[in-house]
């Protein structure tokens, strides 16, 4: 029983020492931070996002779920940070069908890369957030995802798809990259 | 009027014959320009890993290893007050004759000059051994360094060192430069990583390990020629067994002057390969280029470099192949190859005043790739009137900074995140705060980088950007 003691006090000391930082808010590299470290949504920047959103333009609907992972541990750094992920569905046959599916009723893999969206902060929240987009069809990377509510909305938000502002170099032989989307690049989504 | 004309004729044939006249004296003034267009039969390879010649060449290498230590430099020749010579093993010259081997290495010191100084060992078919220290000095012209060989030397090293042994060649112990060609030499580069040369399938560089492939350089080169008797038709007053440049040996080219091509070792450090860049004054026009397009238009303008082949002077040695991205459309799509020596690209009115972080992974994409050389560069030239050079310092320590932040889009998105909250660089941001902001992030974060930034718009000049103690530090690199 003296034991079980010590054991829970020292798990309470332990828990008692790490720091807790808010996200996107950084006094020093947060890669310097301490072992135990968590990077917390302390203000709930992400909640505003949250949730299912469509988009349907005669039968083509395109559907975007946005969950937050909390608490989550980074092996590379031994810290603890909260984030958010999304996955979407596109149809073109008015939701029979999708020809992308990547929405799952549960998140089973918390990991930023089992996703095809991510961001690990939201600083313009509650306005606007910016989430990296993978093309599932085009099956490319690079593209950026801005979801921004409509002026007095908390409903509906617009979404602009973009690539990420730079050079992109390729060997001679290789193929270049490609610019396109396969989903609009503007478009607005509402709340489910 | 027949007569009018065959003397106009005759006339004509006369003008035409004083004006050969004239060239040929012409030629023999700038004289000692032996041939400007034969090919070459010099064969040359250079090694640039000391210790992969060394296990390949142990007996020489240890020669070499025991000159330097030997210290023949500051008791052989004028420079004995001097003790300030070291030998540079870093690359290795070799030229074969048919009675003979050269193997000439940088000989550097630490006081100042524009000389360039080369050691040469020379080992007969026989055995037989010579050193020779030749300089070369250099003049500056138009703000370059030319090497000047009408004032080139060479001295023979003999005496107490371990290694000579005999009489000089020359009666007067001092062969005498007698002119040189312009010849078209390719040179065999050793693989980094063994000795593998050129065609050798069994290098490994750039294929599975991280080092410089072996190839093969050609271009025109000044070819020195040595004489004991300064005329040119082979050194063989020297008495003695020594024989180098055609001695008295019965197995060299009797009849031939030695024959030297200088060697500089390749600009390792950035400072050394900032200097070089900086130097070249086709480099600073494409510059002064860049800058107008980054003012005046509204698309991302890049060049790729790639080295002239043939006749290259040092001071345009590169080609340009130009790219352009969309009209307002911050991104430019380019393409390489892998022999690329760097990519320069400006960012037109409202883009960051600094390189993006789909920059900094362009740049880590190409040095992945093994087969691109640590010379490589990426720069960036903004509107906002700034500019910078990244040169690699640490190849190694610059992967695993891309393989820490930006080996996907997720990581990529993050380390961005973390250059705005952390680091203050931002689209929006002074040029004076994103500056700050990346010197102190490739410090901090160790990237294996060296940023550079022009003193001004004509790109003549660059200082280095260090961060310390909280302050971005300009140093000037001819400081160090």
């Amino acid at each position: 029983m003296k034991s079980i003691l010590i054991i829970i006090i020292a798990l309470i000391s332990i828990n008692a020492n790490s720091q807790v930082i808010e996200l996107c808010n950084y006094e020093s590299d947060p890669d310097e931070a301490p072992i135990g470290t968590y990077f917390k949504d302390v203000n709930n920047t992400f909640t505003p996002f949250l949730g299912t959103w469509q988009y349907t333009n005669g039968n083509e609907v395109i559907t975007f779920k946005i969950e937050k992972v909390t608490h989550y541990y980074v092996t590379e750094n031994q810290t603890y940070e909260d984030f958010i992920v999304g996955n979407y569905n596109f149809s073109q046959d008015g939701g029979l069908t999708n020809i992308v599916n990547k929405i799952s009723q549960s998140l089973l893999d918390e990991s930023p890369d089992a996703s095809v969206m991510y961001s690990p902060c939201a600083k313009d929240s509650p306005n606007k957030v910016t989430m990296t987009f993978f093309d599932v069809i085009l099956d490319k990377g690079f593209g950026l995802i801005t979801f921004e509510f409509l002026p007095g909305s908390t409903t509906q938000m617009q979404a602009s798809l973009e690539n990420r502002k730079g050079t992109y170099g390729h060997l001679v032989g290789e193929p270049a990259h490609n610019f396109n989307f396969s989903i609009p690049t503007s478009f607005v989504v509402t709340k489910q | 009027m027949k007569q009018n004309i065959k003397n106009y004729l005759k006339f004509g044939i006369l003008l035409i014959g004083i004006s050969l006249l004239l060239y040929q004296c012409q030629k023999v003034d700038d004289n000692q320009v032996i041939n400007s267009d034969q090919k070459s039969d010099l064969n040359i390879t250079i090694f640039h890993n000391s210790e992969h010649f060394a296990k390949s060449n142990p007996k020489i290498y240890n020669k070499l290893q025991l000159a330097s230590h030997s210290n023949v430099l500051s008791r052989e020749t004028e420079y004995s007050d001097d003790h300030d010579f070291y030998f540079n093993l870093d690359d290795i010259q070799i030229i074969e004759k048919t009675g003979y081997t050269q193997y000439t290495v940088v000989v550097e010191r630490d006081t100042e000059s524009n000389d360039v100084l080369n050691y040469i060992l020379l080992i007969h078919n026989n055995g037989d051994e010579d050193q020779y220290l030749v300089t070369y000095p250099r003049i500056e012209t138009e703000g370059e360094l030319i090497i000047d060989y009408y004032t080139a030397t060479m001295v023979s090293l003999n005496g107490n060192s371990i290694l000579s042994r005999g009489p000089t060649n020359c009666a007067d112990g001092t062969p005498e430069f007698i002119g040189f060609d312009q010849e078209y030499i390719c040179t065999a580069n050793a693989c980094g990583s063994q000795n593998h040369m050129p065609g050798d399938d069994s290098c490994k560089c750039g294929v599975t390990l991280p080092c410089t492939p072996a190839w093969t350089s050609c271009e025109w080169t000044s070819v020195a020629q040595w004489s004991c008797t300064g005329s040119g038709g082979g050194s063989g007053a020297g008495s003695g067994s020594g024989g180098g440049g055609g001695g008295s040996n019965d197995d060299d080219d009797d009849d031939e002057p030695l024959e030297t091509v200088v060697l500089i070792n390749e600009p390792k450090t950035p400072c050394e390969k900032m200097n070089k860049l900086k130097a070249d004054t086709g480099f600073r026009d494409e510059m002064v280029d860049l800058k107008t397009a980054a003012d005046n238009e509204n698309v991302e303008k890049g060049r790729t470099l790639y080295n002239k082949t043939g006749i290259a002077p040092l001071n345009d040695k590169y080609l340009y192949e130009p790219s352009t991205g969309t009209p307002n459309d911050p991104e430019i799509n380019y393409s390489y190859y892998a022999s690329t020596q760097g990519y320069v690209h400006t960012h037109y009115e409202g883009l960051i005043s600094i390189f993006s972080v789909q920059d900094l992974l362009d740049m880590y994409n190409t040095m992945k790739n093994n087969s691109v050389t640590d010379d490589f560069f990426y720069g960036v030239i903004t509107e906002a009137g700034s500019a910078y050079i990244l040169q690699i310092e640490d190849r190694a320590a610059f992967i695993a900074f891309g393989d820490a932040n930006l080996s996907n889009d997720n990581k990529i998105f993050k380390f961005t995140s973390k250059l705005e909250s952390y680091y203050d660089i931002t689209n929006n941001g002074s040029v004076e705060d994103n500056e700050d902001g990346i010197v102190k992030m490739l410090q901090r974060k160790n990237a294996g980088l060296a940023m550079f930034k022009p003193t001004d718009n004509t790109f003549t000049d660059y200082v280095k950007l260090e961060y310390d103690s909280g302050d971005t530090i300009e140093t000037n690199c001819n400081e160090n």
